[in-house]
């Protein structure tokens, strides 16, 4: 049977957040701390997506939402010496802001200039935070904030900032490709003199998008970090986030919803059973981003579809559904 | 003033890191992430070369550039070549894995010990011109970074091959047309590419350090240097990486650890206030 695709939304999103209700009654200390993980890095993948996927907007300085976004619970729930939780809407706050200072440069740019562009932003913040040294400098800061926190308040408080941010990226998306922004978003992907001709506000649909992407990443990065417990310019403004990222994207099926869901479990999946490789593991998943983007370009998800048969977290609508 | 002057000839070095991604870039419109990698892995096959022969690392140089000649030509027919005609995003997707596959390949050979290649006795080596000292091993640098920005202009403004690139620069679809095998000259171009970066390698090795995690810098510095001289510019680009040089030197005379930080401001001030690169200043006079 097919649902209205709307429907259909509505009760996977719902099996998610059931799913993510479940983890901390049902799951051990270390699996709750995992799907935290795992939850935050999909809210960035998610995110990444929207503008790559969906908007052609390939960001490669993406780690820069991530770090700020860390950064700035760290700063405010030390100064403060409070819960840390409530601060990831700081981070979101400060990361649309932080894409809205940076647009003026890049929305003239495509493509590969795009890319290296917002790659220089993202080494222009980190090398800044290196030399700050209220930030830590290059050896960075603890979350000492979450020393005096009891330990069952501090995981379940953690997890729950996570699967909130999922939550929250999860229903962005869905809500957002359906609306006139999404459809506005992908004829400009598709053909962006098309797209101005027919009336899209190419710039302000393109800089709304990113503050979105860039205020649930930033969330993303405080929930990460706060789970981290320690922060620094390094490991926060890295390219590692770049390429876990991608991997998790490409993988699953780039400028899909589905895609990066898919992709989040296969990461993590090898991330639990082959990290211990090292340096093997990794050159592991450069080729398999290369041979899936030359050879399965749908990804994961894009064979998965073919089984189910229709998408799970449809952004299409019907010509049907628009006239009933 | 000598800090700016070895500014400046650092930068004639990310004019030629340039030069090769200003090749493929015009010739291709896609860029390739893994650039500085391949630098940085030039840089290793030298060390190992001279290593191995026991002679001066600008012995092997050429051998190693014809060596990433291959490298680059076999790279495109195989991998690059599939990932045309399908929009902006495969290229910098493919390439980027290519970027975390060659660091960590370096890193499971080499170690991630810094290395550098030994100068000898060209190392501290210096004239004295117009009473300031200048190194040897820096004006060899601007030398040979002239005379391959040189032989590059001359061999795109004049030979049939040159005519052949631009041509199918300025449209593929005609060129190929006009009976020009494009996967070819892609495929030679991405050759030079890598062996001009090789070239450029075995200078960046003598002066400074490397290992196999400074890559990535290596290939923003070559952007850079590509877009403040304007793309589609090949003198642009060797002016675009004297002044991102004078900018890093600029830099770390206000405090020694700014230069890289400085360097990437000016060139997204210029990206800003002048997107059509230095070159575009010219045009307009």
């Amino acid at each position: 049977m097919r649902l209205p695709s709307i429907n259909r939304s509505f009760i996977v999103l719902a099996v998610i957040v059931l799913f993510l209700i479940l983890v901390p009654i049902l799951g051990s200390r270390s699996t709750v701390n995992l799907v935290a993980e795992m939850a935050a890095v999909l809210a960035i993948a998610l995110m990444w997506n929207l503008l790559a996927g969906f908007g052609g907007m390939v960001f490669m300085g993406f780690q820069v939402f991530v770090g700020i976004g860390g950064y700035a619970v760290f700063m405010a729930a030390n100064g403060f010496q409070v819960l840390p939780f409530p601060f990831i809407l700081l981070s979101a706050a400060l990361c649309a802001l932080t894409a809205l200072a940076i647009m003026p440069i890049l929305s003239r740019l495509q493509g590969a200039q795009f890319a290296i562009a917002s790659w220089v932003i993202s080494e222009v913040v980190r090398l800044t935070v290196f030399q700050t040294s209220v930030l830590g400098g290059g050896g960075g800061i603890s979350l000492t904030a979450m020393r005096s926190v009891p330990r069952e308040l501090r995981m379940y408080g953690t997890y729950g900032s996570a699967a909130l941010v999922l939550i929250v990226a999860l229903v962005v998306c869905v809500f957002l490709m359906r609306s006139r922004v999404g459809l506005a978003l992908r004829a400009i992907r598709d053909n962006a003199t098309a797209a101005e001709a027919m009336g899209i506000d190419l710039r302000r649909t393109q800089r709304l998008v990113m503050m979105i992407a860039a205020a649930v990443a930033g969330a993303g990065g405080g929930a990460y970090y706060m789970l981290a417990l320690q922060i620094g310019p390094g490991t926060a403004f890295s390219m590692n986030w770049m390429a876990i990222t991608l991997f998790v994207v490409i993988l699953g099926g780039i400028g899909t919803l589905e895609g990066p869901i898919v992709g989040v479990v296969v990461y993590f999946l090898l991330r639990e059973t082959l990290s211990d490789l090292g340096s093997v593991y990794f050159i592991l998943l450069g080729l398999m981003a290369i041979l899936v983007t030359l050879l399965f370009p749908k990804g994961a998800w894009g064979g998965l579809r073919q089984l189910i048969g229709q998408d799970l977290l449809p952004i299409r609508r019907n010509p049907s559904e628009s006239k009933g | 003033m000598e800090v700016l002057i070895n500014g400046a000839f650092i930068g004639a070095l990310y004019g030629l890191y340039g030069l090769g991604l200003a090749l493929t870039l015009g010739l291709m419109r896609q860029i390739n992430l893994a650039h500085g990698d391949f630098i940085v892995f030039s840089a290793y096959l030298t060390l190992q070369g001279s290593l191995l022969l026991g002679v001066h690392p600008l012995m092997v140089l050429p051998v190693v550039a014809v060596v990433m000649f291959v490298v680059g030509f076999v790279l495109q027919r195989l991998v690059i070549e599939r990932t045309l005609g399908r929009g902006e995003m495969p290229p910098i997707l493919v390439t980027f894995g290519l970027s975390i596959i060659l660091q960590n390949v370096m890193l499971e050979l080499f170690s991630a010990d810094t290395r550098n290649l030994n100068p000898g006795p060209l190392g501290a080596a210096s004239i004295e011109i117009a009473g300031l000292s200048l190194g040897v091993l820096p004006l060899l640098t601007l030398a040979v970074s002239f005379a391959i920005f040189w032989a590059t202009s001359a061999v795109f403004g004049s030979t049939k091959f040159g005519r052949a690139i631009r041509a199918t620069s300025d449209s593929d679809q005609t060129a190929q047309l006009m009976g020009i095998n494009t996967s070819r000259i892609f495929a030679v171009a991405m050759g030079l590419t890598l062996a001009i970066s090789a070239i450029a390698a075995g200078f960046y090795g003598m002066r400074g350090n490397f290992d196999p995690s400074t890559g990535p810098e290596r290939m923003l510095f070559a952007f850079e240097a590509v877009i403040l001289g304007g793309v589609g510019s090949i003198w642009g680009t060797l002016a675009g990486g004297i002044l991102l040089g004078l900018s890093q030197a600029a830099g770390s005379l206000i405090n020694p650890s700014y230069g890289p930080l400085v360097g990437h401001l000016v060139f997204l001030v210029v990206l800003l206030a002048l997107p059509g690169g230095l070159m575009s200043l010219r045009r307009r006079q």
